[in-house]
């Protein structure tokens, strides 16, 4: 269950009141664009979330729904002729298929083998939007004007654009809010900490999770769609492993137990990254840095309030010393 | 018909270097319970070590072993200081290893430059092995050598050593096994130490083929992880067969198809994990 | 004539080469209080966990109400109206007490996996997770969080999320564990309180508890049941003293 203190309920009623107000008292559009990249981010961070933070399941491999979705919605659009309206469904749709294939492989395992396999499957991705130039352009990506402008809004104004994301975000974080606090939701969380009990109590665990992973694959799918409309580009970077430990960072970074979390995690690695890449190359290793200096010294995050990640890290999966019986996860055929 | 032939030596010669650096990792991930992020950049580290020792004049073979022991030195300090202390929190220490892949990843495009940088090949392995119509490249033959060498060395080393009785206690069992006597903390910095030395050798070793460049450590990364995933976890034979069967079914998609090399990939994966998620030859569920 | 509540026939359970559990049958009718005994390691914990699901047999068949379970999940056999307790303590130590009920409940409902509607609304569920606390007698410690409270109240709690599913076979495994004389006599009463028709195995070490409360006992040793018939017999039996000193 989450526990918003009232503290935390404050601070992001003032961020979120900033958020609104910001164009109003920002005079540059780079600001705009950042706090837009920020939005963006925070989707797919809450949508990691629901995985790490709700679920206990740490994967390695989000970028890949963010980055299909992306790689769709523009050659849709731009390169096979789709609507506007056509192309963004038929991303969607196709990346949250995608997501329920890769629930079902990587559920086939829990914890380190979880994250291995979402690893494994994530940069098979990567080479494949690598490799196939001719689908993908390869190492130059894929570009096209994909912005819409729905009702003749003209979305490549900067300002309209992030109250575009910003209605997205809102929705993002209503029903992923509803999701935490419906009994699916709660089935998740109930999984998370005692599988075993919740399997003796009639739940299907295994089912759980994978629904809950495909939930997850469809907001990183939002989150993509709205990438490629501000960047109307996408590489094969977007679906590269730094790509999903970003992501990673930004729930660890925000703290994992809250709704909050991920946005506030979102915002630091971005205007992190943006302010870096401003003074240095050095981006790579700042990110691995700050990973260790966490795990090793914060690993409740930045956001307060949050112990779920020290949980979630002290959980022994699959040792065999630390079983006493063996293999919980043994589904009978 | 040569292409085969051709493309199945590539395919095994690649296998082969798959299973030095697969090897390591299924060996610290065995015993330790580390799925060792950090591998694929421990391999690119060796391989520019190895480099630059070259570029200063000392033999391959000589490189070869500097590699090794450089990331050898790497992997104690980076066992004993940072993983130790996370002891019992296996996902703490995945994304610690994760973290650290950056930092070396990003610390040798800092000291190497971005350039792709072939290794040369020791003079005495250049050339090829010429049967009727058909030239083996020498090197591919021995790379595949070492690898069975390799192989057949750890296999003693775990069944017929007292070193590996006591990695295979620890296995099988690992509080049993401390209970019993056996150092683990010791086993574990050996182990972890062996692990990094094979990445840094395989990487040196591995120069004269792929060369080295950034992103070596994010190509070779994966490629372990789907070896261990279709090898199985503990075992050495699955992690032989299955280096094999990925450098095969890489080196002929690459020829193939190349646009869709990495497609192939994913099969083995998703056939193995959807029916024998244990890998072929594992005793244990991932 | 209605089928037993539990049926076990040659059920065999290897753990790499140890057999936990030898060729063990047995016959539970519905409404039967039957009392596995036995010394540590006599198998109980194991025979549980092969009926509960968590594992399956080696070899052997498992019918619960007739249908064979052997090959079901867990949760399926839940489904079939099956509930535990455990000796470790497995519950929701950073949530409330009702909330730790209301999951209970929750799993048989579909509720389960509708992911829009929030439980807090869910008026009747929290009504009757409350109605279960107080049937144990831990409802005035409903919003309290499971961290907070004493042993002798979590296992109650226990006790509370497994009859809250109403189940028709409830295993209890062990639920004196760890209490005080006045504990015990608490458990003892909401136990005897459980209606008839709920057919429940116990393993349980107290013994005088144990034997008032059972119809019929099981020994066990070493994986195999040894003496098994009404309080009578088992404590007449030689074999069971056997079992229990060694001679």
């Amino acid at each position: 269950m989450t526990r918003t203190s009232r503290a935390q309920m404050v601070l992001s009623l003032v961020a979120i009141a900033a958020l609104v107000a910001m164009p109003w008292l920002v005079t540059s559009d780079y600001y705009v664009n950042i706090a837009t990249q920020i939005v963006i981010a925070a989707i797919l961070a809450m949508s990691l979330n629901v995985l790490v933070g709700f679920g206990g399941m740490i994967s390695l491999g989000h970028a890949s729904y963010l980055g299909v979705a992306a790689y769709l919605t523009i050659y849709l659009t731009s390169h096979a002729g789709f609507g506007p309206l056509a192309g963004a469904l038929a991303a969607i749709a196709a990346t949250t298929v995608l997501a329920m294939l890769f629930g079902y492989l990587a559920l086939r395992a829990s914890g380190l083998g979880f994250l291995m396999i979402t690893l494994a499957l994530g940069q098979i991705l990567w080479g494949i939007a690598y490799r196939w130039a001719s689908l993908t352009g390869g190492d130059n990506g894929l570009g096209g004007p994909v912005r819409p402008h729905p009702f003749g809004v003209d979305l490549m104004n900067p300002t309209a654009f992030f109250y575009f994301t910003l209605i997205f975000l809102a929705a993002a974080f209503w029903l992923i809010s509803r999701f935490v606090q419906s009994g699916l939701g709660q089935s998740l969380q109930g999984t998370r900490d005692q599988p075993r009990r919740m399997r003796a109590l009639g739940y299907n665990v295994w089912l759980i999770q994978w629904l809950s992973f495909v939930f997850a694959g469809f907001w990183g799918a939002i989150a993509g769609l709205l990438y490629a409309y501000y960047n109307q580009f996408v590489s094969p970077q977007t679906l590269h492993l730094t790509t999903s430990a970003e992501a990673l960072l930004m729930v660890i970074a925000g703290g994992t137990g809250t709704l909050f979390g991920p946005i506030v995690g979102a915002a630091l690695v971005v205007i992190l990254k943006n302010v870096v890449s401003a003074y240095i190359t050095r981006w790579l290793m700042l990110l691995g840095i700050i990973f260790v200096t966490i795990v090793m010294f914060m690993p409740e995050g930045l956001v307060p309030g949050t112990r779920r990640l020290r949980g979630i890290m002290r959980k022994s999966q699959g040792s065999p010393t630390t079983q006493a019986l063996p293999v919980t996860e043994e589904r009978p055929t | 018909m040569n292409f085969w032939v051709i493309q199945g030596l590539n395919g095994l010669a690649f296998g082969s270097l798959l299973f030095i650096l697969a090897s390591g990792f299924s060996l610290i991930f065995g015993l330790m319970r580390i799925v060792n992020l950090s591998h694929g950049a421990y391999f690119m580290l060796g391989a520019y070590v190895g480099l630059s020792a070259i570029d200063a004049g000392v033999n391959f073979w000589l490189a070869i072993l500097i590699g090794g022991v450089a990331i050898a030195v790497l992997g104690a300090i980076i066992e004993r200081f940072i993983l130790r202390r996370l002891s019992g929190q296996p996902l703490a220490q995945v994304l610690v290893t994760l973290g650290i892949a950056f930092i070396i990843a990003d610390a040798c495009v800092w000291m190497w430059t971005g350039d792709p940088r072939p290794v040369p090949m020791p003079s005495e392995l250049t050339g090829a092995f010429r049967v009727q119509h058909l030239a083996f490249p020498i090197y591919r033959l021995f790379v595949i050598g070492v690898a069975f060498t390799l192989a057949a060395a750890l296999w003693f080393l775990l069944e017929r050593s007292r070193l590996g009785a006591r990695i295979r206690a620890g296995v099988d069992d690992l509080s049993m096994a401390r209970a019993m006597g056996i150092r683990t903390s010791i086993l574990f910095s050996v182990v972890f130490c062996l692990g990094s030395a094979l990445a840094g050798a395989g990487g040196v070793l591995a120069g004269p083929i792929l060369s080295v460049y950034p992103g070596l450590d994010t190509d070779m990364l994966p490629l372990a992880l789907v070896v261990v995933i279709l090898g199985g976890i503990g075992s050495l034979l699955g992690a032989l067969i299955g280096s094999l069967i990925i450098g095969l079914i890489y080196s002929y998609g690459q020829a193939l198809f190349p646009d869709l090399a990495y497609v192939i990939l994913f099969l083995p994966m998703v056939l193995v994990l959807t029916l024998r998620p244990t890998g072929l030859f594992g005793r244990q569920a991932i | 004539m209605t089928a037993p509540a539990l049926e076990i026939t040659g059920l065999h359970r290897l753990f790499g080469g140890l057999p936990a559990v030898r060729d063990v049958s047995m016959q539970v009718p519905a409404g039967e209080r039957r009392l596995l005994l036995g010394p540590n390691g006599a198998g109980k914990t194991t025979l549980f966990n092969l009926i509960a699901g968590d594992f399956p047999p080696s070899r052997g068949e498992i019918r619960i109400f007739g249908q064979n379970v052997t090959k079901k999940t867990a949760e399926q056999r839940t489904h079939l109206g099956m509930a535990r307790t455990y000796q470790i303590i497995t519950l929701f130590a950073a949530n409330t007490l009702l909330h730790n009920v209301v999951i209970s409940l929750m799993g048989l409902r579909t509720l389960r996996f509708n992911p829009l509607s929030d439980i807090r609304r869910q008026k009747t569920l929290w009504e009757e997770a409350r109605a279960t606390l107080a049937v144990v007698g831990l409802e005035h410690l409903a919003d309290r969080r499971v961290a907070d409270t004493s042993y002798g109240e979590r296992r109650r709690l226990e006790i509370a999320m497994a009859i809250a599913q109403k189940p028709k076979l409830l295993l209890l495994d062990e639920p004196l564990a760890g209490l005080s004389a006045d504990e015990r006599r608490d458990v003892q009463h909401l136990l005897q309180a459980i209606p008839r028709d709920v057919t429940i195995i116990m393993i349980e070490h107290d013994m005088d508890v144990a034997l008032a409360f059972a119809d019929v006992i099981t020994v066990m040793h070493r994986g195999r049941i040894v003496v098994e018939g009404n309080r009578a017999d088992v404590v007449a039996d030689p074999k069971t003293r056997e079992v229990y000193l060694g001679h």
